[in-house]
Formats: structure tokens, sequence, C-alpha cells
């Protein structure tokens, strides 16, 4: 891990009509960290990842990826991978055309980065299914297939939404692993999942989101030792603290 | 069937129909479609009938009701409930918008009363304005409202039995097509064949129905043997002075017939279809990867392109939106019946024009929302869309060149001098790749990012109006450039025509290089928000 921010933003809002889905987000994610990133349903987690990512203007604020601003996505998009929460592929297409089909996207031969794409595919058991067309393949599969297009470039920075969505414990285990084994080799990983445990086990940084505004950030630990939580607390007693209204904590008491 | 059934079929049908209604009435733009369709339809359609309708209404109260006429009204009623029927019936989805929810909640056979229901209101919305527009045109032809009434109440039983009939045929030929082993551009290539049979069937006996005039030269209802519908009417008609012939008799009990055997032959099929969870039984499934050809693997963007045409080899329904194109080949297969020597007068004209609009309409037209779902990928792995964008192009024009070329060159070499053929063939790719720019820029100006169902295929489909644009203007652009090289050749090239060259060429290469520059510097800067 180094100092300098893959991830920077300053004043990050995006409004849609009279609704404020983020707002003023400053961020600062550093170099080869997992940035687990939470938030309940609406807080503007996948707003804030499409910003980032160049796939939605903001508002207002700016914000950088891996030194670049995310308007600029010419540049951008040498960076970064990103997997949605919809695995983005071609039906027709065989899991080995949509990789290759994902490196002709980014003016890259396949063979260039075929040992690293097969290798993921065959730490993640897919290498036998690749030459099947993705409309017979399950969500799981699909989900596979659709993280390796998305890191199979090497990219400083990956954006993984839910990423372990669909997976057996198995796969789900080794694609952990795969996530820790990316950000050990500098990669970034910024990692969107309502799966509390995932991001404890092996998130660096965690950035709470509620009703578009960071409202905590720091490693899981002292997320969960500066909530005002009893006995043995983890990270889902923090984000249930962090991010429940005020009326509702009324209404409890 | 149980009388729980029909109540919940009918509660299953409200609910689709005022969702139905949300939905449009949400859409201003679905909305003023809609009720402009309704409106423009329904009121100019009815006016082209006007004189042959005033005058069939005042038959009806002569004493000697016009029982031809009549029976053409009758067919009228029973084609277009065939119609609704079949094509409601085709054109739905496995498990319709009801979706597993109330698959599992209520019987099948109340799930098909109530899609049946909800589909034929819908069906026949369209036909409510010009009905009541002419049944007051034969009350103001009779001048009583009495034998308006009377076709109503002729009319209903036919029209009912049509659609009940389309219905279980076209719920036999989804059956089938769920059973059949034929691969998904055999089960495309059957439609074509039927269709085209049917369109230039028509298109054939049009000349012998009409003549050489535009009056027709005889009834259609005594298409039929035994003119069975005009029979019909006389018993209809009987209150009116007609002479109730023994036939229409039967004809009326077989309609009557008909009706609850048609519903449970439906109900049957389509219930049997709502629990059929059969696999694709045509072995599309069992392929292997690709490589990409030689021939295609220099640029991202010539690879690009075979994938595009890949995923078309695999999936028919990418390229449903042509079929406004296949009907424009259709009649001219039809034009060819009655007139042989045209294949190899307009063939090799008629070959250019659709490769050219093949190049730009197969994936140009609406080159971002036919990638709707995978815009998170295109858009975060692209600096720019200019690769994808080519390979459309490219994809396209291969497509082009095989129906320009492939067909167009060999009856040029049949029927035109060399020269000709020569030309024609130098002048194709430039028509085609400028059809294929025009047409990104075309889909760059009016994208569709919703998904809309077109022969059964629900996808973001081109605009329509940019298709009708492109096809028109696509004709017009490369007849243009056809006489030209018909002058050139026969004429030589004298000074109008080297000016008429130079003007031509400079709008084809403007409108495709700009309409390709245009495409890229627009999605270039898409955002997810101008989806």
């Amino acid at each position: 891990m180094t100092g300098s921010p893959a991830i920077a933003t300053d004043g990050l809002t995006k409004r849609y009509g009279e609704t404020t889905a983020v707002a003023d987000l400053a961020l600062q994610v550093p170099t080869g960290v997992v940035y687990g990133f939470l938030g309940p349903n609406g807080a503007g987690k996948t707003t804030t990842m499409r910003m980032l990512t160049g796939l939605v203007e903001p508002s207002d604020g700016r914000a950088e990826v891996a030194g670049i601003d995310s308007d600029d996505r010419r540049r951008l998009v040498d960076q970064i991978g990103l997997l949605p929460e919809e695995p983005p592929l071609y039906e027709e297409l065989t899991g080995r055309e949509q990789l290759s089909f994902a490196a002709d996207l980014r003016d890259i031969p396949f063979e260039q980065v075929a040992d690293r794409a097969l290798g993921l595919c065959d730490d993640l058991g897919l290498r036998e299914d690749l030459d099947r067309r993705i409309d017979g393949y399950s969500k799981g599969m699909r989900q596979k297939t659709a993280f390796v297009q998305a890191v199979q470039h090497d990219p400083a920075v990956v954006f993984l939404d839910e990423p372990t969505s669909g997976l057996d414990p198995r796969a789900a285990k080794t694609l952990r692993e795969l996530i820790v084994g990316l950000a050990a080799e500098d990669t970034t990983v910024f990692l969107s999942t309502h799966i509390l445990p995932v991001v404890e086990e092996i998130a660096d940084e965690v950035g709470v989101l509620h009703d578009g505004s960071l409202v905590a950030e720091g490693p899981p630990g002292e997320l969960i030792g500066s909530t005002e939580t009893e006995g043995d607390a983890d990270l889902e007693d923090a984000f249930l603290a962090l991010t429940s209204d005020p009326e509702e904590v009324y209404a409890a008491e | 069937m149980q009388r729980s059934d029909l109540r919940d079929g009918g509660v299953l049908a409200r609910t689709e129909l005022r969702a139905q209604v949300r939905r449009i009435v949400g859409n201003r733009r679905q909305l003023i479609g809609v009720v402009v369709g309704m409106l423009s339809f329904g009121l100019f359609f009815p006016l082209t009938f006007f004189s042959p309708v005033l005058s069939f209404g005042a038959g009806l109260v002569g004493g000697d009701p016009p029982l031809a006429r009549f029976g053409t009204v009758l067919a009228a009623g029973a084609t277009i409930g065939l119609y609704f029927g079949g094509a409601t019936a085709i054109n739905q989805t496995r498990v319709g918008t009801v979706g597993p929810l109330v698959r599992t909640s209520i019987p099948p056979e109340a799930v098909v009363v109530g899609r049946f229901t909800s589909e034929t209101v819908q069906a026949v919305a369209f036909a409510v304005i010009p009905a009541i527009v002419l049944l007051g045109m034969v009350t103001v032809g009779a001048g009583s409202p009495l034998p308006a009434l009377l076709v109503v109440v002729a009319t209903l039983p036919l029209l009912l039995a049509g659609l009940l009939v389309g219905r279980t045929l076209g719920a036999s030929v989804r059956y089938l097509g769920l059973l059949s082993r034929l691969s998904a551009w055999g089960k495309a290539l059957v439609l074509i064949v039927v269709v085209g049979i049917v369109f230039v069937g028509f298109q054939a006996a049009i000349p012998a129905l009409f003549g050489e005039t535009d009056a027709p030269s005889f009834s259609l209802s005594s298409l039929l043997p035994g003119a069975p519908l005009q029979a019909y009417a006389s018993v209809v008609a009987a209150p009116l002075g007609a002479t109730p012939r023994p036939l229409g008799v039967v004809v009326l009990l077989g309609t009557l017939l008909t009706i609850p055997v048609a519903l449970a032959a439906t109900l049957r099929i389509e219930a049997a279809l709502l629990f059929d969870d059969r696999g694709d039984q045509s072995g599309d499934q069992r392929v292997g990867s690709r490589a990409v050809p030689r021939l295609l693997a220099g640029t991202p963007s010539t690879r690009i392109a075979w994938r595009y045409l890949l995923r078309t080899r695999r999936n028919p329904k990418l390229v449903s939106h042509l079929t406004m194109v296949l009907f424009g080949g259709l009649a001219f297969v039809g034009s060819l019946i009655t007139q042989p020597g045209l294949l190899t007068s307009l063939g090799p004209g008629a070959a250019v024009v659709a490769g050219a609009t093949l190049s730009g309409a197969t994936y140009c037209l609406n080159p971002m929302g036919d990638d709707r779902d995978q815009l998170p990928l295109l858009l975060t792995s692209t600096a720019s869309t200019r690769h994808l964008l080519r390979g459309r192009v490219l994809g396209g024009v291969v497509l082009g060149s095989a129906v320009a070329l492939g067909v167009g060159v060999p009856l040029g070499v049949l029927g035109d001098p060399p020269l000709r053929v020569l030309g024609r063939t130098l002048l194709t790719p430039v028509l085609l790749l400028a059809a294929a720019g025009t047409a990104l820029g075309i889909g760059a100006v009016v994208p569709k990012f919703e998904r809309s169902e077109y022969m059964n295929v629900e996808r973001a489909h081109p605009s329509t109006i940019a298709m009708l644009g492109y096809f028109f203007g696509t004709l017009a652009v490369v007849a243009t450039g056809l006489v030209l090289l018909w002058l050139t050749v026969d004429d030589g090239l004298g000074l109008v025509l080297a000016g008429g060259w130079i003007a031509y060429l400079a709008v084809i290469s403007t409108t495709g290089v700009g309409g390709y520059v245009y495409a890229v510097r627009k999605f270039d800067r898409l955002t997810l928000d101008d989806v």
C-alpha cells in the first residue's frame, strides 16, 4: 500500500431533479487497498461508482481516479475495470469470445491478456465452460466471466459492485482471495457490497454512505470501535448504528 | 373450465389492461403516438369507403339487401378476427407479462382466459373507432340505426369465432416452434417463406380481383365456394326482406359451434405452453468458440465486426427490425411473378438498393441503443467509440456487399452491357459505405434506448421514423446514382453529367462521413444520464 490516493473526490455531488443522490462526497482511497463501500439501498453507492467510472457526470465537484479526472474518459478507461451489478455480457457469444471482445474494445490483442484471463478462469473454475455460449450460463458463471473481463487488462483501479452475487460458497471464497491478491499487486479495489462479513474480512478501508453522504470512514476495526455498540460488536452492528435514522432510534427506544 | 377461472381471468385481464393504460399514459410520446394513430386510422380509413358504405346502408333498407356486399362485410369481420387472434397468440412471450407469480397462483385456464381477453381488447381497440365511424355511415345511408345494429349482431359471432380460431392456430404455431429442432435461422427462414408466399400471393391476386380499373371485378365473399357468407347474410338480413337460404343456417350454426370448440382448443394448447419448460430443441447451444477469420483479424474494428456477424448468425432476432426491408424485397418478388423480365432489367439495381439499405440498417441505425445492457462495459472500455462504430459499419457492409455484389453482379452479367456492370461494381462500395455512415448519423440523432416489442422481439429497436426515412432516402439516393451511371455509360461523360457526379458524390460522402463523425463525437460523450 502506498500513500498516493488512487481515488480522490472533492465535493462530488449528483442531483436528479429535486433529489440529491450523492451530496458533497470527499473520498481519499489510497493505492493498493481494498476499499469497502457500504450503504443501505438507495444510499448512492451505484451513483458514486458511476461518477467515478465516468458513466454519469457529476452535478458538482470533481473526482480523480488513478490521477485522472473522471470526466476524461479517453485516458480513464486504460486505468479502470468495472464489474457492475448486472454483468454486461453478450448472450450470443461464448465466454472466450466475450473476453476477447472486451480486449478488442481496449485495443489490446487478446493474446496479450490471455495468460492472465485464462489463469483467473482456472482459479474460478470457469475454464471448462469458456467455449459455451453465455445464454446457457448460470448467474454465477456470468458473474465470474464479468469479473475476469473487468480485471484481465490489469487495471490500476477496479470497481466491483456486489461481485459475489450468485456465487456458490467455494467460488465466493476464491473470488475474495483473488480480490485480496489484486490489492497485493497494487491494484486498488473499490468494493460495493451488502455482504458485510466479506468487507470485514478483506477490506483495508471502509466508507459508509447514508442518504448520499459519507457518514463514516476508516479501517473496519476502527469503525467497529468508534460506534456505540455493546459487547462483541462486528461491522454489521457498526453499519446498523451508523445508518439508522434518528426517528428509527427514537422509536426503538 | 370453472366459473372461478373466468373470475380469476377477468381480474388478470383488468390488471394487465390497467397496467398497459398507465404505461401509455405515463409516457407522453407513446400517448401521443397511440392517440394520433387511433384517430388518424379511425377517421381516415373509413373515409376511403365512404360512397360504397353509404350505398350499402341504403341498399339494406331497400327491401332487397345487397347480399354480396353484406358477405364482404362479414368476410372482413372474420378475417380481422383471424388476424388479431393469430397475431396476439404468436406475438406473446412464453410467460407473458403475467410472470411466474400469476402462473403459480391461479389455474392455467384462468391465465389463458385473462391473457386472451387482455391481448384481444388491446388489439381490437384500434378497430373500435373505424368500426363506429363505418356503422355511423351505414346508419346515415339507411336513414335508421336498425340495419347498422343488424350488421353488428351478424358480424360479432364471426369476429369472435375468427379470434378464437386465429388464437388456436397461432398457439399451435408457437407450440410447433417449441417442438421443432430447426435452428433459430431455420425457423426465421420458414417464417419468411410463409409470409413471402402469402404476401406475394396477395400481390399476384390483386390484379385478378380488381382488373385494370379501381372497381372490384367481383365480390370478395364470392371467393369462397358456395358463397357461404352470402348465405349467412341472407339469414341475418331476413328481417330486412332477404330470402333466407338453408346454407346460411348451417353457416350460422357452424359459426356458433366453432366458438366453444376453438375456445377449448386454445385453452388446452396455451395452458400446455404455459407450463412447458422444454429447453431449446434446435441444437443452437452446441457451439464452440469461433476464432476471428484471418480476413477480419487485422484491426480491432474488423474483429468487432466479426463478432456482430457471429452474434447475428447465432441469433436472428438481433436483426428483426429488418423485416421492413424484407417486405420491400417481397414486393419486388411479387412484381417478378407478373413481369419476369424485371429480374434482369431492374434486378441488378434492386440488389444494390437492398445491399446499401442492409449495410446501414443492420447495425448502424441504433448503434448504442442496441448495446444498451452492455453500455457499462463499452463506456468504461473504449477510449473512443470509433472502433465499435467502425466495426458496426464493416459488419453491415459485409452483409450489404453479399447482396449488392453477390446478387447484383451475376444478374447484371445476364442482362447488362459489361461497362454498366463494371461501373455499378465500382460505385457499389462507395454507396454501401456512405449508406452505413449516414445510418450511424441518423442513429446518433435519434437513438432509442427504451425496449419495445416488434415482431415478437423485445429490445431497443431503432426509431421507426428513422428506419422509414433511411429506407426511402437510401432508395432515392441509390436510384439517383444508378441513373447517373446509366446515362454516363450510354451517353458518355458530358459537362452536365460530370457536374452531376461531382454534386452527387459530394452529397453522399458528406452525409456518410458526416454521419460517422457526428456519431463518434456524440457517443464519445454518452453517459448513462442520456439513457
